[in-house]
């Protein structure tokens, strides 16, 4: 079932001299199954908008519908927490427990499982973000090396089977192998799953790579919502937003500025390179 | 959580924000002290008009101060709540003392009685309610205007400066003074951090507000344990940090900015030290005896 959003619009400490717009009338519909990457700088509202989708911003204004629990009205909150499973920024500093096992067992125990399901949960978790159950298990998560308390802290999220998979920058301060290896998890998870992925960014690049769809925003808006090669189109605005292209594009940008004649709409890089090779074909020949 | 009105500096341009930290904290002082002895409700009156007008001269807005009650409000109800109904119910009569004129009343004012228990409000209950939460109030209040109108750094710079005289007994001024700016500075940084660990633990279904107390404290493990690794965490990068620009302690370390007292401190340290001197001959009836003697004298 989808996620429905409709005139979603929230304000900080309403009412003072502090208060801010950090949402402004946001409607979109985001499709079962669908990898959804919302980019824009810092302060352009995205932690606001996904904080929503999970119950931890109480709605003020607005609609929105997750697998049919309207958040308008009052709901089970563990219902949607079990729904909607939410990865933070530098998830490592959540980890508390004595062990990896525990740690990762905190979500499904506090959703009233069984022993045995939880710890096939935990098993299962592990080994889709590639920590190894007997070995690692029993650890504490304060010993682990950075790269693997990511793992751990979203193995305890994966744990809890969300319908709806959140991640708030979940490449922000890894190295690019860290980066990279993290992006392959989240498809490993997606086509395992088949679960709702939403990903945070503000790395064009980093959500260019899977995301179906793209949802811009700025200063509160919600500037576009559509697939990457519909986006390109509008490169001249995104990147008066402070926004960069997917470097694909930008190359295919460049090349059409010195007078190559590439076809519009390239994003992905495969493509872009099958496209140079075809043109340069077409010149030798 | 955002609530805590400790430590938040209100930025604006008054006669009250530049004064010296130094004066400013002595004059809080007095006046924390004076509350002590404050024993008419002519002298709280007197004292709230006079925290007004210094709320007035410091351009924060009143709003903010009263919010540094806030906290404190359960404290100050359930102190005023205990005085009112535990006070010992006594039919002896209740004199209303305004210092400069005196009424009696009968001192029950609800009386019931079930087998052994004896139950009543009196006056002297409501008097004492009333004081309490008065003095709390104005406790609380004084000081958060010292907040609200002194950067902490300014503020560790006047506890410095007045506790330096303790270095001739080798006590380590300096460093305290350090520490206490640290944790100033913090304060804010860690309620972020608090807020969002809890946003965490809640998304993976944590219940923070459920269950009797012992369970409550338990659900906090997941959000202090985080907290205290990342403060560990965050005290060490600032070790580093200190070091690689050379910091070593207070030898030989100069000030940026050079406090001096000036005409408007002087004058506001006179007028607090006749407040509290006023507070004490009233507590005392000094200004009564006095009188009396010199009128005596004379006739004599």
């Amino acid at each position: 079932m989808p996620i429905i959003i409709e005139n979603l619009s929230y304000t900080y400490s309403p009412n003072t001299a502090f208060s801010h717009d950090a949402l402004k009338n946001i409607s979109l519909t985001v499709n079962d199954g669908e990898y959804l990457g919302i980019i824009g700088h810092t302060g352009s509202g995205k932690s606001t908008f996904v904080l929503h989708l999970n119950g931890l911003i109480k709605l003020t204004s607005g609609k929105i519908i997750i697998n049919d629990i309207d958040l308008s009205k009052k709901y089970d909150y563990k219902k949607l927490r079990s729904t909607v499973g939410i990865v933070f920024q530098y998830p490592e500093y959540q980890l508390f427990d004595e062990t990896v096992e525990k740690d990762i067992g905190f979500g499904p125990k506090n959703l009233g499982l069984s022993k045995e399901e939880i710890s096939y949960r935990v098993r299962t978790a592990m080994e889709m973000v590639g920590l190894d159950y007997q070995s690692i298990k029993d650890r504490s998560p304060f010993e682990l090396s950075g790269g693997q308390k990511r793992r751990a802290a979203l193995a305890g999220v994966i744990a809890m089977h969300p319908k709806i998979l959140i991640l708030d920058e979940p490449t922000a301060g890894l190295d690019p192998k860290g980066k990279q290896n993290i992006l392959d998890l989240v498809k490993t998870i997606k086509n395992a799953s088949n679960a709702t992925i939403i990903m945070i960014s503000h790395n064009m690049d980093e959500i260019n790579q899977n995301c179906s769809r793209i949802a811009v925003l700025n200063d509160g808006q919600l500037k576009y919502y559509m697939k990457p090669e519909e986006l390109v189109n509008y490169g001249r605005e995104v990147e008066e937003m402070g926004l960069e292209l997917p470097t694909p594009a930008k190359i295919a940008q460049n090349l059409r500025e010195q007078g190559i004649n590439l076809k519009k709409g390239i994003v992905k890089q495969e493509e872009l390179v099958d496209e140079v090779i075809k043109l340069y074909k077409g010149v030798q020949n | 959580m955002r609530d805590i009105a400790l430590g938040q500096y209100y930025p604006a341009n008054s006669v009250v924000h530049r004064m010296d930290p130094r004066s400013k904290i002595i004059i809080a002082v007095i006046y924390l002290v004076g509350i002590f002895f404050i024993n008419t409700y002519t002298v709280y009156l007197a004292t709230i008009l006079l925290l007004l007008i210094v709320v007035l001269m410091s351009k924060v807005p009143l709003r903010l101060v009263l919010k540094s009650v806030k906290p404190m409000l359960f404290l100050i109800l359930f102190t005023a709540i205990i005085n009112l109904f535990f006070t010992a119910v006594q039919d002896k009569p209740f004199v209303i003392d305004l210092y400069f004129r005196k009424w009696t009343v009968s001192n029950i004012i609800f009386e019931a009685r079930w087998g052994f228990l004896h139950f009543g409000i009196t006056w002297t209950g409501v008097n004492n309610a009333l004081k309490m939460a008065l003095r709390l109030v104005l406790l609380v209040m004084g000081p958060s205007l010292l907040t609200l109108t002194t950067t902490p750094v300014t503020l560790t710079d006047g506890v410095e400066l007045l506790m330096k005289p303790l270095n001739i007994i080798r006590f380590p001024v300096h460093e305290l003074a350090l520490i206490m700016s640290i944790t100033l500075k913090f304060i804010p940084t860690i309620m972020e951090e608090t807020d969002k660990i809890m946003m965490a633990q809640r998304a993976r279904c944590a219940d923070f507000d459920s269950g009797n107390l012992f369970k409550k404290a338990k659900a906090m493990l997941p959000v202090l344990i985080p907290l205290f690794v990342s403060s560990l965490r965050r005290a060490e990068e600032l070790a580093y940090a200190m070091d690689s620009r050379c910091y070593r302690g207070s030898k030989g370390r100069t000030k940026m900015k050079i406090l001096r007292l000036k005409a408007r401190d002087f004058l506001g340290l006179l007028f607090f030290a006749a407040f509290l001197f006023l507070i004490l001959a009233i507590k005392y009836n000094w200004l009564y005896t006095w009188f009396s003697i010199s009128f005596l004298s004379r006739l004599v």
